[in-house]
């Protein structure tokens, strides 16, 4: 045997252990929902649940395999609210913080007015037990703002749910 | 020498098995000893840490200087997860701030190189901590300041390849994220926005729809510093617009230039008198102070309440927790924010705060930092106190404390002893105070020098002060015993001689005389326990020389065969009957040990109680 033909021996075993380990590693999809008593279900089924206050009002739907956390945002109060867009984070149940940003510059919302925001980056383990250990997992969305000329800090709780595919 | 594959793999291998490790809590001062990368990862890789060792411009200690070496550990630690995120982030900030221009640009190349590895890397789509590190590192370069930059032939293919990817869509959702902004940020550079020149009608569409995200890169990113200044102007006009402060929105004018010119709005307690002060969030802390009793020098470390676990004391930022009321301003205020910041909010300059305290320095960034290495005598004095104050002053003038635990770790024993074999302990004066009802301090002084030592009331049983004689020198050990002769032809070997006595050993020093005097200051004192813990005692008498062996005996001489001849009548006459050999002879006995030497006396003591 040549040391080429051994090389190619070699890769051709390693991508059996490859392909045999992804076979092992279990798919997962994941479901985010708010925890707190004030949430709305969502209008439609799959979507993203709701919770509002007299000033503000959000939609959160987490989508892990697009990276992305989609906020909808409508003021609600009649003065124009600044959202600190790069001061937005998620706070992990280990404590970790990762700050999330809009995938396209935004600025303050008019009175009544609503903006969609994709804040990225989110990125959890797709498959395997790393997936499955999501299971129950708290996190905190942190939305600082200033609301009525003052600074704010809006915190949504979020609880993730695992299912193997 | 070239060596087969698996011989290097044993070689790598026990290089990586042989990788630094130091013992922890490391100060900022013992890195500073150390002066290695390893070291200034396992630094930073502890609870509260300051990246303030990154700063060569600091006026603590610090790494001095970010040598290759330095440089690729400090990535190499945070690639590997050795060091968070966050403090990663600020140490190289810190340190891009003090480096020659040619070392900036050769670190951003050496960061961005990282950077663009773990961007490749499939796994930052699935893998939070790879997301987080390349976010990271992504932000560090967006967010430096104009001037600084790396190498374009290093950056220049690292951005093509992305754009390259983006246009074919070869990047994952994530990695898509993170390229997108950079690539967008790099057009900024170049004076474009979403395929746009940059220009002032832009700018004011975008401050008119609050966008100080985009506005932002502008103030930070465009190449034109007049264009940076307009697009800073704007943000300030969207600060102002949105301050809780009416008297800066009404003086919207003068505030927009100091803001501009200055980066801050000051306000001085000359114009604005201090009405009070307050922690809104108190960083809690418990100091405990680890004496060198014998280098004279003391460290001071530090725990939380919610982490037991030992550590550096942090760095204290009071910018956010250090809240002034101050007289005809609406709101309270705090220490002025970072000058990219454009914050047009009343504020207080970092220069008029000031901890009372020589164990904090204050640097550029409004954070005070302790000085962890200290002399002994600097830490005594804070024994009276059941706390470790920080009294906070504003121009000066005493606004607030802040109050931490103390306690002292239990130091080394003050235990004196006589110099050479035999010789007296040391005369001590031991002056004993009680300066709170749970510590004291111990002073001793030998005829040289003055020792300190703090020990809690609580530790006391397990701490003493002695002074002692040396112990007596080990008796000379006795000659081995002549060996015995051998003996001749059919004799016997001679007697081993006696081996000889070992010599006496010698008497212990006595111990030194002790005078202490105990001051029950703050309170009734553990007399009793003190004249326990404070004693004189005379050195062990040294052993005596054991004996010498005895001499062997001699070997037994040989034997001898008979001889015969046979004679003219044919009759054998024997000539020599011959002999067996000789016995050997017997061993020596062995030489008697040596009488121990006795043991010294103890010193007197003498304990004076005083109020």
């Amino acid at each position: 045997m040549t040391d080429h033909s051994g090389l190619r021996t070699v890769a051709a075993l390693g991508l059996l252990a490859l392909l045999a380990s992804a076979g092992c590693a279990i798919p997962y999809a994941y479901d985010f929902h708010l925890t707190d008593p004030r949430v709305r279900p969502p209008a439609t089924p799959g979507g993203a649940e709701a919770i509002e206050d007299a000033t503000l009002r959000a939609e959160v739907f987490v989508d892990v395999a697009a990276g992305v956390v989609l906020l909808n945002l409508t003021n609600r109060t009649d003065q124009v609210l600044q959202i600190d867009w790069a001061g937005i984070t998620l706070t992990r149940s280990d404590g970790n913080v990762t700050s999330l940003r809009p995938d396209v510059d935004l600025g303050w919302l008019q009175p009544q007015a609503t903006v969609a925001a994709r804040l990225v980056v989110i990125a959890l383990p797709h498959s395997g037990p790393e997936a499955a250990a999501y299971e129950g997992r708290r996190f905190q969305l942190n939305v600082p703002a200033i609301v009525r000329r003052q600074a704010t800090v809006y915190h949504y709780a979020l609880t993730a749910h695992v299912r193997a595919l | 020498m070239r060596l087969p594959l698996p011989v290097w793999l044993v070689l790598v291998g026990m290089t990586g098995g042989c990788a630094a490790r130091f013992p922890l809590p490391m100060t900022a001062a013992e890195l500073v000893r150390y002066d290695s990368g390893p070291a200034l990862v396992a630094y930073l890789g502890q609870p509260d840490a300051s990246p303030a060792v990154c700063d060569l411009r600091a006026q603590g200690p610090h790494v001095p200087a970010f040598t290759p070496e330095i440089r690729g550990a400090l990535i190499d630690g945070f690639v590997e997860g050795k060091i968070p995120a966050p403090l990663w982030r600020r140490c190289v900030d810190t340190a891009l701030k003090g480096l020659p221009a040619d070392q900036v640009a050769s670190m951003f190349d050496e960061v961005m190189l990282s950077y663009g590895k773990q961007l490749n890397d499939s796994d930052v789509e699935t893998d939070p901590a790879l997301a987080e590190r390349v976010a990271t590192i992504q932000r560090l370069y967006l967010d430096r300041r104009p001037e600084l930059d790396g190498h374009q032939n290093v950056l220049g293919p690292l951005f093509d390849g992305l754009r390259d990817k983006l246009a074919k869509n070869k990047l994952g959702p994530v990695a898509k994220a993170f390229a997108s902004e950079v690539i967008a940020t790099v057009d900024v550079e170049r004076g474009a926005w979403q395929g746009h020149p940059v220009d002032l009608p832009l700018m004011d569409t975008l401050a008119a729809a609050g966008n100080e995200m985009t506005l932002t890169r502008f103030a930070e990113r465009l190449p034109r510093s007049e264009l940076r200044e307009e697009a800073r102007r704007r943000l300030v006009r969207i600060h102002i617009a949105l301050s809780a402060f009416d008297e800066v929105r009404s003086s919207s004018a003068d505030v927009e230039e100091a803001v501009i010119r200055t980066g801050h709005n000051p306000v001085f307690l000359a114009d604005h008198p201090l009405v009070r002060a307050w922690f809104s969030e108190e960083p809690i802390r418990f100091v405990l102070v680890r004496q060198h009793v014998w280098q004279r020098s003391a460290t001071l470390l530090g725990y939380a309440q919610k982490r037991p676990t030992l550590s550096v004391l942090p760095e204290l930022s009071l910018r956010g927790s250090l809240w002034a009321e101050l007289q005809s301003l609406s709101h309270p205020v705090t220490l002025c924010t970072s000058q990219r910041a454009l914050d047009p909010t009343p504020c207080l300059p970092v220069a008029s705060v000031s901890l009372d305290t020589p164990f904090t320095y204050l640097d550029k960034g409004a954070r005070f930092h302790f000085r962890d290495n200290v002399a002994e005598q600097e830490v005594v004095p804070l024994a009276a106190h059941d706390t470790f104050t920080l009294p906070v002053a504003l121009e000066g003038h005493p606004a607030v404390s802040l109050q931490w635990g103390l306690s002292y770790e239990c130091p080394e024993d003050l235990d004196f002893t006589g110099r050479g074999a035999g010789t007296r302990g040391p005369d001590l004066d031991v002056r004993v105070e009680h300066p709170s009802q749970s510590r004291y301090v111990f002073t001793v002084n030998s005829s040289s020098r003055s020792y300190v030592a703090v020990v809690e009331a609580a530790d006391l049983p397990r701490f003493q002060v002695a002074s002692r004689g040396a112990a007596g020198f080990t008796g000379a050990p006795g000659s081995r015993g002549s060996d015995g002769s051998s003996g001749g032809d059919c004799g016997s070997g001679g007697d081993g001689g006696r081996g000889g006595d070992g010599g006496p050993g010698g008497d212990g020093g006595p111990g030194g005389n002790i005078d202490v005097v105990i001051g029950c200051g703050a309170g009734p004192c553990d007399a009793e326990l003190l004249k326990k813990i404070i004693f004189s005692a005379g050195g062990a008498g040294g052993a005596g020389g054991s004996g010498g062996s005895g001499g062997s005996g001699g070997s037994g001489g040989t034997g001898r065969s008979a001889t015969t001849h046979i004679d003219a009548d044919g009759n054998t006459v024997v000539d020599d009957p011959g002999c067996t050999g000789g016995p050997p002879g017997s061993p020596g006995s062995n030489g008697l040990d040596g009488t121990p030497g006795q043991d010294g006396r103890p010193g007197r003591v003498t304990f004076q109680v005083v109020p």
